[in-house]
């Protein structure tokens, strides 16, 4: 596992992601992409048990005087007759497995299925040699975001692209290698603002990622970017 | 260790932003007595809410409740809740304790780990109600669908890990930290509250950042 840094905004980083993550603070977006991270990736989960244990222990610091009847209430509640509560989490509904050519992991399938409105998942094409499938999100959040999936062919090199704001980009299957190194399934790429030149090139089984942008992506310009943070496996 | 991380600290000189950062808490020793002395009773909390789950033991609810449910109110209202929400919030969370318990692993978290969770996500359904998002039940609210997810991957060592470092936290982390839990991050609302230009800011927090990854790298802090 390797991390390589050259933090620009630590409001952006990948340990600010996680520690927001663990204070339940970030947006729908990045809580499914960091949840997705999680669950593929032991080092992003152990690091979020870490803050939300840290979280827990900074949470018990202080203390604000109670109602009178708060634990009364509580009380009252906790031993009032139940009205045929449904058992809610014992059969959730499951999601239609992920068709094979999503080349998506079930679980993260199931996380993309909780958030996300469309039924029909299908890739059209986003520009030559990659596809994408865009997901909308239920719940709006006041910065407008761009979630999708995408996918790269075996040995596929990506045209140079401009975005602005951060993109976060997270390897669900296969893998891509680029100037500063080799990413494969669980790996996390957060990138930031134009700096440095960067040409993703998909491996031998092609690539298929969850990235997050702010900005929708403009396959034109050669432009270079700033890489802020790659998390590796 | 606690000197060494004071010369850090000094070197990043963070401290000058903090009117607002109560810092020399989190450093001063008779806090890490009172983290200790709450690391030491946490395996007691932790046996108690195991029996909540198990035995439905009530005496071990009220316990519990006793010493938490003041916290997660002030945990509540420093996240910006008012007074009447965050009572409300505080209820639900320990209905939600008393009827979630049995799913506590002593093994997997902490009890207050655990319940902070709860609250967290009990604090989201209550902001989510008030923006009317529409929200069929708790359980399918979006942070609870994927975090519960998230929760089923969690690995037992990781506790006895984490007890461990919780005495060696940075200072720069348990400010960080501390940020994301209570603050709203954005680089402009810091700027207003310390009265430091933007730019400041922004660099102040990148020397921290930078000290703190120094501390989590693989091979250095854990």
């Amino acid at each position: 596992m390797k991390m390589l840094t050259m933090v620009k905004d630590p409001l952006q980083s990948l340990d600010m992601l996680l520690m927001r993550h663990a204070a339940r603070r970030l947006g729908p977006h990045e809580s499914l992409l960091v949840s997705a991270a999680a669950a593929l990736n032991g080092t992003i989960r152990q690091r979020i048990a870490q803050y939300e244990a840290h979280g827990a222990q900074l949470m018990c610091e202080e203390q604000a005087q109670l109602a009178a009847k708060c634990l009364d209430s509580v009380m009252a509640r906790i031993h009032a007759p139940k009205d045929e509560a449904p058992a809610p989490c014992a059969d959730k509904t499951k999601p239609c497995p992920p068709s094979p050519d999503l080349f998506i992991p079930d679980v993260v399938h199931g996380m993309i299925s909780a958030v996300c409105a469309q039924k029909q998942k299908q890739w059209t094409r986003a520009t030559h040699g990659i596809l994408r499938i865009d997901l909308n999100v239920r719940e709006q959040t006041p910065v407008q975001k761009f979630l999708k999936l995408m996918k790269m062919g075996p040995q596929f090199r990506t045209p140079r692209h401009t975005h602005s704001g951060t993109e976060i980009t997270l390897v669900l299957h296969g893998s891509f290698s680029d100037e500063f190194g080799s990413w494969k399934k669980g790996d996390i790429v957060i990138l930031t603002d134009p700096r440095v030149a960067h040409q993703p090139v998909a491996g031998e089984e092609g690539c298929v990622c969850l990235t997050l942008t702010e900005s929708p992506l403009r396959f034109e310009n050669p432009v270079t970017r700033m890489i802020n943070t790659y998390f590796r496996v | 260790m606690l000197a060494l991380a004071y010369n850090i600290f000094e070197a990043v000189d963070f401290l000058a932003i903090s009117p607002w950062l109560p810092l020399q808490k989190a450093m001063s020793l008779k806090d890490t007595r009172n983290t200790l002395a709450v690391a030491n009773d946490q395996g007691s909390f932790n046996d108690m809410l195991a029996r909540v789950g198990s035995a439905r033991d009530e005496d071990a609810f009220v316990r519990l409740f006793n010493y938490y449910a003041p916290r997660v109110k002030s945990y509540l209202l420093k996240s910006g809740l008012g007074e009447a929400q965050a009572e409300e919030v505080v209820q639900n969370t320990f209905v939600t304790v008393w009827e979630k318990a049995s799913q506590y692993n002593p093994k997997k978290a902490a009890a207050s780990t655990w319940i902070f969770t709860v609250a967290r996500n009990k604090r989201i359904d209550a902001l989510r109600r008030d923006k009317n998002i529409d929200v069929n039940s708790d359980s399918e609210s979006l942070e609870n669908a994927v975090a519960e997810t998230a929760a089923e991957y969690a690995d037992a060592e990781d506790v006895e890990r984490l007890t461990e470092a919780m005495e060696t936290l940075p200072p720069e982390q348990a400010e960080l930290l501390r940020m994301a839990f209570f603050d709203d991050m954005t680089h402009s609302a810091i700027s207003t509250k310390t009265k430091l230009p933007l730019g400041t800011v922004k660099s102040r927090l990148r020397l921290a950042m930078d000290k703190l990854r120094g501390m989590l790298e693989p091979g250095g802090a854990s």
